[in-house]
């Protein structure tokens, strides 16, 4: 099935018909979520209206975990079956995926400043999605850190590999340093002890981050495709011209 | 079997004997980790009891910043004259190869850095216990550190980028380690239990122990291609 998709020709004829719907849904569940977020979705009874902001902070730091996860995955394809297009996977997702990252450290702060006090609490949550955002960091620079393009993709990928392995050692050591220094005075909204009426919205909100991170992330592997076909049209122009010098 | 160890040995007394000629690179880092050290007070302010409760953070970041110019040049010499396309070929494994290396630069870079700790911890206002702590702690956590070290290093092969670059793989891989190491050191100088950070010290230090060699290994393979 992979090699039936890697194919680049069959990649773009396929994502030709997902990328329509993807930024379909992207659009009607943006709408019916903001409008479930702003006005049909009750203001919580501590927090008042700020917990709006929830419906975009909460989905945004799923989507940027998801997104470093299905990044390992296309990481591990592309070192297993060397296909380039896992690799272009993988780079694709990596800008999409920090942003998601950023959104969610920005939106923890505008929460932070009404809720808390203060723009930023060393809060265990908020440090370990700052140290994921480290690590798209990372792999961003490490992955466009070559001369040649194309020579980055092995060790970006391993790179991820060794991320996914340490994320979950990360995350544990930030909650291990936090609950030692302070006591958790985080509002913390476990996924069932959420009202119905707020989980909709989230979901909802969930639903249209997916598909924008889809479109975005498609739009990019061919941008990227295009790219690599250009370098590898205007090397062959190059190369007689050189052989003459 | 023979081989299997000696092979790695000899690399490890190599590296040893290859950096003992250039000592100045040894002591370069360690006044690297003394300035760092010094530039903490002189923006604090000389409270000695602020001091000493922050001593363990200090002398712990200072070292992650010492060693990070020394790791992103672990294996430029080597890719230079073709030492690495020999440890390639070499009959021995090549994670085993790596694993030798890191320890070798564990000498190299962490163990002057440890030795000059306790100067600094007196410096800083800390008591014996601390450290005795300091020193026996950095020992296990420089480990972690080199082994992090070794495979960025090996990642960034060839980029060309490097200096910052390499930071931006270690120290978010590295942050673990800071907290435990810190987290042990403060429990030993509050009076507090250790043995619990010390554990989860231990246990990533033999993680990184079994996932870094054949990490930097490939690395390296793709970096020879």
């Amino acid at each position: 099935m992979f090699d039936y998709l890697a194919n680049p020709t069959r990649f773009r004829a396929i994502t030709a018909v997902i990328f329509p719907v993807a930024v379909a849904v992207t659009v009607a569940a943006l709408l019916y979520g903001l409008y479930l977020a702003f006005f049909a979705s009750p203001a919580d009874y501590q927090q008042g209206e700020t917990v709006r902001i929830m419906y975009i902070h909460v989905p945004a730091a799923w989507m940027a975990l998801l997104a470093y996860l299905a990044m390992a995955v296309a990481a591990i394809f592309y070192l297993v079956w060397r296909h380039p297009l896992a690799d272009i996977g993988a780079r694709a997702m990596a800008v999409p995926g920090a942003s998601f990252a950023l959104i969610t450290l920005l939106t923890g702060s505008f929460w932070g400043r009404p809720m808390w006090g203060t723009w930023w609490v060393w809060d265990a949550r908020l440090t370990s999605m700052l140290i994921l955002f480290f690590l798209y960091l990372g792999y961003i620079a490490l992955a466009d850190g070559f001369e040649r393009p194309e020579r980055g993709s092995k060790p970006a990928s391993l790179l991820l590999v060794v991320g996914v392995i340490n994320l979950p050692i990360i995350k544990f050591s930030v909650d291990w340093w936090n609950t030692l220094h302070q006591g958790s005075s985080v509002l913390r909204f476990g996924g069932p002890s959420i009202d119905p009426a707020m989980l909709l919205p989230l979901l909802v909100m969930a639903l249209a981050m997916l598909g924008w991170f889809i479109s975005v992330s498609i739009l990019r592997m061919n941008t990227l495709l295009a790219q690599r076909r250009l370098n590898v049209l205007e090397i062959r122009e190059q190369s007689p011209q050189r052989g003459k010098v | 079997m023979t081989t299997l160890l000696s092979i790695p040995m000899m690399l490890f007394v190599h590296d040893l004997r290859a950096a003992c000629r250039y000592p100045g690179d040894m002591l370069a880092s360690v006044m690297f980790f003394v300035m760092i050290t010094t530039l903490v007070p002189l923006g604090l302010g000389p409270d000695q009891a602020l001091l000493a409760q922050i001593a363990p953070a200090i002398i712990w970041i200072a070292v992650m910043l010492a060693s990070l110019p020394q790791m992103d040049r672990l294996y430029t010499r080597e890719a230079r004259d073709g030492v690495l396309e020999q440890m390639l070929v070499s009959p021995a494994p090549m994670p085993l190869l790596m694993l030798a290396k890191a320890l070798a630069a564990w000498v190299i870079i962490i163990l002057p850095l440890i030795l000059s700790a306790p100067v600094l911890a007196v410096m800083l206002g800390l008591s014996i216990n601390g450290l005795l702590a300091i020193v026996a702690f950095l020992g296990l956590g420089g480990l972690c550190l080199v082994l992090i070290g070794s495979m960025a290093a090996g990642l960034t092969l060839g980029s060309r980028r490097s200096g910052v670059f390499i930071a931006l793989i270690v120290l978010p891989l590295a942050m673990p380690v800071l907290i435990f190491g810190v987290m042990a050191t403060t429990a030993v100088l509050t009076g507090g239990d250790a043995i619990g950070h010390l554990m989860l010290l231990a246990a990533l230090t033999l993680i990184l122990l079994v996932l870094a060699p054949p990490v930097s290994a490939a690395a390296i393979r793709f970096a020879e291609e």
